[in-house]
């Protein structure tokens, strides 16, 4: 199921499809899993799951985060509730705050981010293990989101729109 | 009650602005004094290194919070880090009781926070945030930390050595190398107590071993082995 609390019509931003970014604007409440094969903005809520695979994940300053995510790379600013498989490199910024277990290549960690959970590290020669599920011993974090069992929101580049 | 009990003893004096340079009183004036130096060489941290030597995918908790350094040296060695910042997990519970609370507030807290499994942990290093904690809730925390940690498992925790009342830094500790830790000042707060080798001793009691490093520094590094 996909709901929206809109407080105010939104406008399309162009900007983010020539970029090839969707974008979910600060005003949008998202449950259910999202799966997309561009990169993401979450500046609203989202509770379920995100699974971007090859793409960046950005939770903007706004952005509250109620999932399990797997991306290439991730970046913080907002809050994120749920464990975290990113191939590349996770960032949290000094706005960012994250409860959950992480699992990446490379950690960025301003300072003023907050942070509980457990780190691992890849190792190099794994990072290919991207593309599957979050891995059990993760999932099973003190963070663990259980997505509902809801529809899927897919976005793909050829379709790149605002939510 | 103990809810005005810990907001008087988390109440910073000072707070460190974000480009670490030396923190001041709004007044002007720098509450303590800062060494020239921030750096420094930690027995403890040697010799907590020294006990998880040989092991390899090991489990280390922080209990300082998140710092780049410490993932970096942590995660390097092979080993998994857990990070918790007990200090603000305490001040999010205070500030979010009712004045005059103060009935489970130690539950909730420990509900909140350090909640691991049993024998979860290889090593945790507590710096110096279990002296900040109320007496009541400091004994369940150890409590809660003996329980996580595994038999032979090492905490590394420091004590500032200063009467009651004084104000110290509170810092955040980055660790350099094995023996090394580069001091960054988050805030200044008055010492809810002090602290001697006796009290600690007694503190530590369940433990298999309890070990003091005393620095010139005004801080007793102590080395706890389940």
């Amino acid at each position: 199921m996909l709901s929206t609390a809109m407080a105010k019509p939104i406008e399309p931003e162009r900007s983010s499809s020539r970029t090839g970014q969707a974008h979910i604007g600060k005003s949008v409440l998202v449950k259910g899993e999202i799966s997309s094969s561009e990169d993401l903005f979450i500046d609203g809520e989202v509770r379920g799951a995100v699974e971007l695979r090859e793409h960046v994940l950005t939770i903007g300053p706004n952005g509250k985060v109620e999932a399990n995510v797997t991306a290439r790379e991730i970046v913080v600013q907002g809050t994120l509730n749920g464990n975290v498989f990113a191939s590349e490199k996770i960032e949290i910024r000094a706005t960012g705050s994250i409860l959950g277990d992480l699992t990446t290549a490379r950690i960025i960690i301003e300072d003023g981010a907050y942070f509980k959970g457990s780190i691992d590290i890849l190792k190099p020669g794994l990072k290919t293990e991207a593309s599957k599920p979050l891995p059990g011993a993760a999932a099973q974090g003190p963070a663990a989101v259980k997505p509902p069992a809801q529809p899927t929101l897919q976005m793909a580049a050829a379709d790149s729109r605002q939510v | 009650m103990l809810a005005e009990r810990l907001r008087s003893f988390l109440r910073p004096i000072g707070s460190s602005p974000a480009n670490g340079s030396p923190y001041r009183h709004p007044g002007g004036r720098a509450l303590t004094a800062l060494p020239a130096d921030p750096r420094r060489r930690s027995n403890g941290l040697r010799q907590f290194f020294d006990n998880l030597r040989g092991g390899s995918n090991l489990r280390i908790l922080d209990l300082g919070g998140i710092s780049q350094a410490n993932v970096n040296f942590i995660t390097l060695q092979g080993h998994k880090l857990y990070t918790e910042d007990v200090l603000r997990g305490l001040e999010r519970l205070v500030s979010a009781a009712a004045p005059g609370s103060g009935q489970g507030l130690v539950a909730r807290f420990l509900r909140e926070n350090l909640n691991f499994p049993a024998g979860h942990f290889d090593g945790i290093l507590a710096w110096d945030r279990l002296e900040f904690l109320d007496e009541e809730m400091l004994g369940a925390a150890v409590a809660r930390l003996q329980a996580t940690l595994r038999p032979g498992g090492t905490i590394l925790t420091f004590f500032h050595t200063q009467a009651k009342g004084q104000t110290v830094n509170v810092h955040r500790y980055e660790i350099l190398d094995q023996q090394t830790l580069d001091l960054r000042p988050r805030a200044a707060r008055p010492l809810p107590r002090a602290f001697n080798n006796r009290h600690l001793e007694r503190l530590f009691g369940g433990f298999h071993s309890v070990k003091f490093f005393l620095a010139n520094d005004n801080l007793r590094e102590v080395i706890v082995t389940r």
